[in-house]
């Protein structure tokens, strides 16, 4: 136990010495990280509707500043049978790496999205004059709709460790169809790198 | 560029982003079984009809009126034929549903019921709205009971008038109610099946 012990503090010190180094180091972001992501949803359309939203993102870093991410924003439900939200599919784009490995990495993000939802239906029971009933047995429907959202955002982001960084990020975005509306996304969100994060010597 | 971007990562990357974008051309995916009906009661047919699918005479009509789902104000009739049903509709409180006999085997390629009717409302010449259900075999889908409508004029003397549906179907029994508001008796003396 005793030997388990010491080697448990040694690799934490050796943690620890590796961010400390890792700090003097501009973030190498590795291609994949997946985060998830919470905050508030906005839309204008005849009057304000603000509800609060949360969901996964993917993204692809193309390189060290660019990246293509798809993100899927679920409204919190009321209570309802199901589930509806927004996707977005987006280009992010980092302004400037900074040569701090804690540093803050500010970014414009542009893109376009949809809205998905998806449904569970109970049994229904339908009585009928005559004494005879029809059951309709639960089920589910769901649809993703076609590419029917402009979005513009930016954000930030700041790695927290080796694992993790931290991101905040607001959306404005144009509903293009048939009920058009304008509508924000404001999102707090941790992301994790596939790898890991590296730090790299910046000359 | 970094190692690990190499080009099939990046080639990669951009056949995801078209994968996605293809599927983001939207879909529909609905999961739902086939409805399943629960038979209400039965009711069956004790006495020959005279003609194939025609209800005329007291003892025929009186299965109309006298099983576990009709419901309403019912007698027979006889002062001026050979037996008619009279119905008593008491306007919006009042429900009528005047359920006939099961037919086994079906009655095939059914396009409408003919009744032969009389409309006495307790006051003024309102007509009466009136509809018949089938039930059937081939309707789409199963679960359907299709409907015909007909609204009957008031009026002294015996009328005909039927109630049409299409396509044909293959009928198992059928029932009659009204969305009326009126009061007064409905009569009907005869009721037939109309088929091809």
């Amino acid at each position: 136990m005793k030997h388990i012990l010491s080697r448990g503090a040694a690799l934490i010190v050796l943690s620890l010495s590796l961010q400390d180094v890792a700090g003097a180091q501009a973030l190498h972001v590795p291609p994949i990280e997946i985060g998830g992501q919470a905050g508030l949803f906005g839309a204008f359309a005849d009057g304000i509707f603000v509800r609060p939203v949360a969901g996964p993102r993917l993204t692809f870093n193309i390189s060290q500043q660019h990246a293509v991410e798809l993100a899927a924003d679920t409204l919190i439900s009321d209570g309802t049978h199901g589930l509806y939200g927004f996707y977005f599919l987006q280009y992010k784009h980092a302004t400037r790496r900074p040569p701090d490995w804690r540093g803050i990495r500010p970014f414009v993000t542009a893109g376009a999205g949809g809205y998905y939802s998806y449904q569970k239906i109970p049994e229904r029971r339908l009585s009928r004059p005559d004494g005879s009933a029809v059951v309709f047995p639960a089920g589910s429907t769901g649809e993703l709709s076609r590419l029917a959202v402009a979005a513009f955002g930016s954000g930030f982001e700041r790695a927290l460790n080796r694992y993790a960084s931290f991101r905040l990020e607001g959306t404005g975005f144009l509903v293009i169809d048939s009920d058009g509306f304008l509508g924000f996304r404001v999102l707090a969100s941790i992301s994790v790198p596939i790898g890991g994060y590296r730090g790299t010597q910046v000359h | 560029m970094a190692p690990r971007f190499t080009k099939r990562f990046v080639s990669r990357s951009i056949g995801c982003v078209l994968g996605c974008a293809g599927l983001m051309s939207g879909c529909e995916l609905e999961n739902a079984s086939v409805p399943h009906i629960i038979s209400g009661p039965s009711v069956p047919s004790p006495v020959p009809l005279r003609a194939p699918y025609v209800w005329d005479t007291r003892d025929e009509l009186v299965v109309w009126t006298g099983n576990l789902v009709s419901r309403g104000s019912f007698s027979i009739d006889s002062d001026d034929s050979n037996g008619a049903i009279a119905i008593q509709l008491a306007g919006p409180s009042g429900m009528l549903v005047l359920r006939g006999p099961d037919i086994d085997p079906p009655a095939r390629a059914i396009r409408a019921v003919r009744i032969r009717y009389r409309w006495l409302p307790d006051s003024g010449r309102t007509s009466l709205s009136l509809w018949a259900a089938f039930d059937a075999t081939n309707a789409t889908p199963p679960d359907l009971q299709p409907r015909a409508f007909a609204t009957l004029d008031a009026g002294g003397g015996w009328q005909e008038i039927e109630l049409r549906q299409s396509p044909p179907l293959d009928v198992r029994y059928l029932y009659f109610g009204t969305y009326s508001l009126g009061t007064g008796v409905l009569k009907l003396d005869t009721i037939t099946l109309v088929g091809g």
